[in-house]
C-alpha cells in the first residue's frame, strides 16, 4: 500500500455530514400525481370525444334546458389560483421557520379549498340537472365529483401537514412534506383547469 | 420526517427483534415487507389457480357451439369469461408479480423496508377486500351481462378497488426503487429483476388510473340506469385493451426481468450486458404503454388499423429479441444447471416471444389495407388473413399469460428458500413447469387458429365461426386445464415450501445480487448493517478480484475469496 492519496483526508475536527435522506414522501406524491393526472385526463379526454361525436350530428349535447352558468366557474379558478399562491406561501413561511405566516397561509388554502367545493355545491343547484338527465350529465357528475374528491384529499393533506408543522415535524431543515402537499394541492387546481375548459368553457 | 414516511422495523434494531410473522395477529397487523410479499403471493397463487378453473369451464363451455350446456345463457357465459379474464390478470398474475416486487425490492437494493411501510399493508389488504367483493358480485349476477344492476355496480366499484389498490402497491415498490437504495446502489446497478419491476410499477401506474376512469363511468351509467340489461354485455370491454397487445406485455416486463436473473445465477455467468438489457426492459415498457390512450374499449372497440398501434405491436418483437438475445450469452458461456428454476425462466421467455410474434400475425390486414390504401398493387382486400375481431388476441392473450406463470413459477422456485427458507421440490417443479409451457402453447395456438377459422371475438353472443371451431376450442380448453395444473402444482409445492421443515441454507445458489447477503428468510430489517455495494453484482465482486477474466460463482470459489480477503485484511 502506499502512502501517496489522491484525496486529503478529512480533519477529525470536522463534524461528519449528516445521512441523506430519502424524500420518499415527494417521490411518493409526484408518482400520485402522475398517476392522478393520467386517470383523470383520461376522463377529460372520453368526454371530449363523446361529445365531439354528438355535436358532429347536430344534436345540442346538454340536456334541453340546462344552461351551466359562467360567473361560479371562473371565480373558482380564481380562488384556487389564490390557493396556489398561498399554499407557495406556506412552504415559503416553513422553510423560513416562519411559523406564524405558515398558519396563515395553510389556514387560508384550506378555506379556499372549502369555498372551492361550496361554489361546486351552489353552481350544481343553478344547473338543475340531475344525474340521471342524460348520459351526458352522468359524466359531468362523474367529473366534477372526483374534482371534488381530489380538492378533499388536497385539503386533507394540507391539514395534517399544517398539524406537523404545529407539533414542530417540519420546519426549515426538514419542510419535505410541506412540499409535497404543495405539489399535490397544484396538481388538484390544475385537475381543476382541465374541467374548467372541458365541461365548463366548452359546455 | 413526514408521518407516512415512518417505517416501523428501522425503528427496532434488526437482530434484537423478530417480526411476528406466525400467529394470525402477526399476519395481520404487520407492515414487514416480507410477511405483506408472502400474502400477496399466496393470494395471488390461490386467485390464479381459481381464475384458471373459471377459464377452463368457460373455455369447455365455448367448445360446443350448438348450445350451452354449463350456463343458462349468452349472459351467464359472458359473466363467467369476463370473471376468469378479470381475476386471472388482477386477482392472479400481477398480485403474485407485486408479492414478488414487494419481497424482493427492499432486499435486492440493501434497504431495510419497503416506502410507507402501512402503505404496502394497506395496500395488500383493500385489494384482498376488493377481490372477495368481485367474486360476490359475480355469484350475486353481476359484472358483465349481470341481470341485477346494484350487483353490475358493486363489479365496477370492486374492479376499480382491485386496480385502485394494485396502483397504490406499485406506487409504493416505485418509490422504494427510487428513494430507498443503499449507499453505491446507483439506478444503473439495481439488478435486473428490480429494474424490471421498477419499470412495471411506473407503467402500471400510469395505465391502471385508466382503467380506473372509464369504470367511474360504468358506474355512474349503470347507476343511472343508462346501461339496459341487454347492453350488459358490453362492459366486458373494460378490461379489454388491458388484456391485448401491446398493453398485456407490460406483465412481460418482470417475466423478462427475472428471467435474466435467473438465468444468471443458475448458469454461474452474470448478465455482461446489463445495461442494454435495461434499456431493453425499458423499452418493452415504453412500447406496452401507449395504446391505453386509443379509447375506452367498453363503448369503442379498440382498433387495430391505428398505425401507431401497428407499429408498437411490431417494433415490441424487438426489445424481447435483446433480452433474450443477452442473456442467451450467459447459457453458452457458462455452466448451466437444470433447475426447474432454470427451465421456467428459459420457457418462460419462449412462450412469451412466441406470443409477441404469433400477434404480428394480426398485423398482416391493417398494413395490407394500408399499402393498398397509399400505393395499389391490387391486392385482394377479401382474400387477407381477417384476425382482428377474431378470437385471435385471446391466444396471444393465452401465450403471454402463460409465459407469466411461467416466469412466476421459475421465480418462486429460484427465491423459495429466500422466501420461506426452504426449496420447492424439484421433480414437481419440472412437471410444473412442463405442463404450464405445454398448456399456454396449446390454449394460444388454439385460440389463434380459431380465429383463422374465423370465430369472432367474446362474448358468448356472437359464438361462430367455421367447421374446426369446435376442436380448436376443445384444444384451447384443454391447454387451460394442463396450465391450471401446472400452476395447481406449483401451489402445492409452494404451501409444502412455507409450511413444511427443513433449512436449506442461506443461499443454496451462490446468487450474485444483494438479496443472498443475508439470512434466508432475512431478520427483521433485512441487513445486520447497510450494505455498501460497487457493482450490480456485489457478491460476485470477491471472485472478480481474483480472476477478472471469468467469474465463477461457485461455493469453491467463494471460499477461496473469503481465504485471499481475510489474508489480505490480515
Amino acid at each position: 500500500m502506499t502512502d501517496i492519496s489522491p484525496y486529503e483526508p478529512i480533519p477529525v475536527d470536522v463534524a461528519a455530514r449528516p445521512p441523506v435522506r430519502p424524500r420518499l414522501l415527494l417521490i411518493g406524491t409526484a408518482l400520485a400525481c402522475a398517476a392522478t393526472i393520467v386517470g383523470y385526463m383520461g376522463l377529460v379526454g372520453y368526454y371530449a370525444s363523446r361529445r365531439a361525436e354528438v355535436v358532429a350530428t347536430g344534436e345540442p349535447w346538454l340536456p334541453e334546458g340546462v344552461t351551466i352558468p359562467l360567473t361560479q366557474p371562473n371565480f373558482m379558478l380564481l380562488t384556487l389560483s389564490f390557493s396556489v399562491v398561498s399554499m407557495l406561501w406556506a412552504v415559503s413561511a416553513v422553510r423560513a421557520d416562519d411559523k406564524a405566516n405558515a398558519y396563515i397561509a395553510f389556514g387560508l388554502t384550506i378555506v379556499f379549498g372549502f369555498a372551492q367545493i361550496v361554489q361546486t355545491a351552489y353552481l350544481l343547484s343553478l344547473m338543475e340537472m340531475p344525474a340521471s338527465a342524460g348520459e351526458q350529465a352522468a359524466m359531468i357528475y362523474a367529473l366534477i365529483g372526483l374534482q371534488l374528491v381530489l380538492t378533499g384529499l388536497g385539503m386533507g393533506y394540507i391539514a395534517v401537514t399544517a398539524l406537523r408543522t404545529l407539533g414542530g415535524g417540519y420546519s426549515a431543515k426538514d419542510y419535505e412534506g410541506v412540499l409535497s402537499a404543495a405539489i399535490f394541492w397544484i396538481m388538484t387546481v390544475g385537475v381543476y383547469m382541465a374541467l374548467w375548459y372541458a365541461v365548463y368553457i366548452t359546455k | 420526517m413526514a408521518l407516512t414516511e415512518t417505517r416501523p422495523e428501522t425503528d427496532a434494531s434488526p437482530t434484537a427483534q423478530e417480526a411476528p410473522t406466525t400467529t394470525l395477529d402477526g399476519l395481520l397487523g404487520s407492515a414487514d415487507h416480507k410477511t405483506i410479499g408472502r400474502l400477496w403471493i399466496g393470494s395471488g397463487l390461490l386467485m390464479l389457480v381459481v381464475s384458471l378453473v373459471v377459464s377452463v369451464v368457460a373455455g369447455f363451455e365455448a367448445a360446443d357451439l350448438g348450445g350451452f350446456a354449463i350456463v343458462a345463457d349468452a349472459n351467464e357465459f359472458t359473466q363467467l369469461w369476463s370473471f376468469g379474464r378479470e381475476l386471472l390478470l388482477l386477482g392472479g398474475i400481477v398480485p403474485i408479480l407485486v408479492g414478488l416486487a414487494t419481497y424482493l425490492v427492499p432486499l435486492q437494493i440493501g434497504a431495510p423496508a419497503m416506502a410507507f411501510a402501512r402503505g404496502a399493508a394497506g395496500a395488500f389488504w383493500t385489494w384482498f377486500l376488493a377481490t372477495d367483493l368481485l367474486i360476490a358480485s359475480y355469484l350475486l349476477n353481476g359484472g358483465p351481462g349481470g341481470g341485477r344492476a346494484d350487483f353490475v355496480v358493486l363489479w365496477a366499484v370492486a374492479l376499480g378497488a382491485m386496480a385502485g389498490a394494485i396502483s397504490w402497491a406499485l406506487l409504493i415498490i416505485a418509490t422504494t426503487v427510487l428513494g430507498a437504495r443503499t449507499s453505491g446502489m446507483t439506478l444503473e446497478r439495481v439488478p435486473l429483476t428490480t429494474w424490471s419491476f421498477f419499470v412495471f410499477s411506473l407503467i402500471g401506474l400510469l395505465s391502471l388510473p385508466i382503467v380506473m376512469a372509464e369504470l367511474v363511468l360504468v358506474y355512474v351509467r349503470v347507476r343511472h340506469g343508462f346501461v339496459p340489461i341487454d347492453a350488459r354485455q358490453g362492459l366486458i370491454g373494460v378490461m379489454t385493451p388491458s388484456n391485448l397487445p401491446p398493453p398485456l406485455y407490460w406483465v412481460g416486463v418482470p417475466v423478462l426481468g427475472m428471467a435474466a436473473d435467473v438465468i444468471a445465477v443458475h448458469t454461474g455467468r452474470p448478465i455482461k450486458a446489463h445495461k442494454s438489457v435495461m434499456v431493453a426492459l425499458g423499452l418493452l415498457g415504453i412500447l406496452s404503454y401507449g395504446s391505453h390512450f386509443f379509447g375506452f374499449a367498453s363503448v369503442r372497440p379498440l382498433v387495430f388499423d391505428n398505425g401507431l398501434l401497428v407499429v408498437t405491436i411490431a417494433a415490441a418483437l424487438l426489445p424481447i429479441l435483446g433480452v433474450l438475445a443477452l442473456t442467451g450469452d450467459s447459457i453458452r458461456k457458462g455452466t448451466p444447471k437444470l433447475t426447474a428454476a432454470l427451465a421456467g425462466a428459459l420457457l418462460s421467455g419462449v412462450v412469451f416471444l412466441l406470443g409477441a410474434a404469433t400477434a404480428i400475425l394480426g398485423l398482416i390486414e391493417p398494413v395490407a389495407v394500408f399499402l393498398e390504401r397509399e400505393t395499389p398493387i391490387g391486392v385482394d382486400l377479401n382474400r387477407l388473413l381477417i384476425l382482428n375481431g377474431t378470437v385471435f388476441h385471446d391466444g396471444v392473450r393465452g401465450l403471454v399469460l402463460g409465459s407469466a406463470v411461467l416466469a412466476i413459477i421459475g421465480a418462486l422456485h429460484h427465491w423459495a428458500p429466500k422466501i420461506w427458507g426452504r426449496r420447492m421440490a424439484e421433480p414437481i417443479g419440472f412437471l410444473s413447469v412442463l405442463a404450464a409451457a405445454g398448456g399456454s402453447v396449446l390454449w394460444g395456438f388454439g385460440a389463434v387458429l380459431a380465429g383463422i377459422d374465423d370465430q369472432p371475438a367474446y362474448p358468448a353472443a356472437t359464438l361462430g365461426g367455421g367447421d374446426a371451431v369446435e376442436f380448436f376450442n376443445l384444444l384451447a380448453a384443454i391447454g387451460m386445464a394442463v396450465l391450471t395444473v401446472g400452476a395447481g402444482l406449483a401451489a402445492l409445492s409452494a404451501a409444502q415450501a412455507a409450511f413444511g421443515r427443513g433449512d436449506q441454507g442461506d443461499d443454496p445458489w451462490t446468487g450474485a445480487t444483494l438479496e443472498w447477503a443475508t439470512s434466508s428468510p432475512p431478520s427483521f430489517g433485512n441487513f445486520d448493517k447497510p450494505p455498501t455495494v460497487r457493482s450490480a453484482t456485489p457478491l460476485a465482486d470477491t471472485i472478480d478480484a481474483i480472476d477478472e477474466s471469468e467469474v465463477i460463482l461457485d461455493d469453491a470459489a467463494r471460499a477461496e475469496a473469503a481465504d485471499a480477503s481475510a489474508e489480505g485484511s490480515q
